[in-house]
């Protein structure tokens, strides 16, 4: 037996995976080889070591954790895919009819109050169940109706659900990919303070949806 | 519903029953806890792996066959987390030109510090191993895993896990020689 071959068995014997008459060469060629003897000895002695390393402990609160992360992932279960139809509804109705009351010549219109104009993306998963929600819709409705009376509302639109094309240099293709985002609203605020207090004021934040707030650069 | 089996959890877990998922985390979080800790080497990280690896369950819990180990599709699962982690790990560091100084957010020294310098060496040793190589040795000196058994957690083959356990113990066995050399010196 070569000895490269014996300490490949040597490791094997460590890991258990040596039948009986393979135990018998390398015990052979063990008894005469001292360096094939050393090896043995050495690799014996650090797998023990590994068997020594210390554990630490898990976090004493990791059962409290997960519960509430249960919880909460039931409550996304139940409540975010209604969310997301609430807010494409929403969308499309501030999209539509709202986009005629805030080009100024609707029975209700409020100029754009002075400002930074904020980007919201609506993200989020992708509904796995179709659920109804006529209040959370009204929700929805009323808070978009409450920013355009106060001149917050800058416009606002739904995105098709079929997946968008990318494209990057160097490529000359293009490729369909499906994003997370279904739609945006454009928001007038003083600073993202304000910014942030509005999208938290929506229904969209108060169920559990995710806004990606940007503002738009003035330069454009 | 404490007395009931892995697979009967699993089972109401796949009809939407997170009580019983709450259930199997308490019956194989410290397992998987420890798992995580030998592949990552950071306390605080594994505490992170092993809520992902829970609510990859509930993810991925219709892909559970009802006649499956649930230990080995447990251990494909979380190892598939560790790696991941590992990998993404690795990628930041890409990026960040090698920038982000290493972090081991041990609870408290005393949890994991090894006393021993030898032992000290030998897990710097350990965690001086690529996660592929370390693996191996992980699945089998603290799982108990066969070859065969690693080859299906990792999806591989009992050949290639045979020679990355080959080359693991050769590495391991030459870093903590270096380590000890410089120890000395």
């Amino acid at each position: 037996m070569k000895c490269e071959h014996a300490v490949d068995l040597i490791i094997d014997t460590l890991l258990d995976a040596l039948d009986d008459g393979q135990r018998r060469d390398l015990a052979v060629h063990i008894q005469s080889c001292e360096s094939c003897a050393a090896a043995a000895e050495r690799m014996g002695a650090l797998w023990e070591g590994l068997g020594e390393l210390r554990l630490p402990p898990a976090a004493p609160d990791a059962g409290i954790t997960f519960r509430h992360r249960l919880a909460a992932t039931r409550w996304q279960q139940r409540y975010v895919p209604f969310l997301r139809a609430a807010a494409a509804v929403a969308l499309l109705v501030i999209g539509g009819a709202g986009g005629y009351l805030l080009r100024g010549d609707g029975p209700r219109s409020v100029p754009a109050m002075e400002g930074s104009t904020f980007l919201f993306l609506v993200r989020g998963e992708e509904p796995q169940a179709a659920v109804s929600g006529d209040t959370l819709v009204r929700e929805y409705q009323a808070w978009a109706s409450s920013l355009a009376r106060q001149g917050h509302l800058v416009g606002a639109n739904k995105l098709m659900d079929e997946p968008g094309r990318w494209i990057s240099a160097p490529t000359s293709g293009e490729t369909r990919m499906r994003s997370d985002v279904s739609g945006y609203f454009l928001v007038s605020a003083a600073g993202y303070d304000e910014a942030v207090e509005i999208a938290g004021s929506s229904p969209h934040i108060r169920y559990g949806g995710t806004f990606e707030i940007r503002q738009v650069d003035p330069v454009n | 519903m404490a007395e009931k089996t892995d697979q009967e959890l699993m089972a109401a877990t796949g009809r939407g029953d997170l009580d019983a998922l709450g259930i199997l985390f308490d019956r194989h979080h410290a397992r998987v806890h420890g798992l995580c800790y030998r592949l990552t080497g950071d306390a605080y990280v594994a505490d992170d792996l092993v809520q992902e690896s829970f609510l990859r369950i509930l993810k991925y819990r219709k892909g559970f066959g009802a006649r499956a180990a649930f230990t080995t599709w447990l251990y494909r699962l979380v190892r598939n987390v560790c790696m991941d982690h590992l990998k993404a790990e690795a990628t930041n560091r890409a990026r960040t030109g090698h920038m982000v100084l290493e972090q081991q957010h041990e609870r408290d020294p005393s949890d994991s510090g090894e006393a021993d310098p030898r032992l000290e060496a030998l897990r710097s040793a350990l965690y001086g191993l690529a996660p592929d190589k370390r693996e191996v040795l992980v699945l089998s000196r603290y799982e108990g895993l066969s070859y065969a058994e690693i080859a299906d957690v990792c999806g591989t083959t009992v050949g290639a896990i045979k020679v990355r356990a080959h080359r693991a113990m050769r590495e391991l066995r030459q870093q903590f020689e270096e380590l000890e050399r410089a120890n000395e010196v």
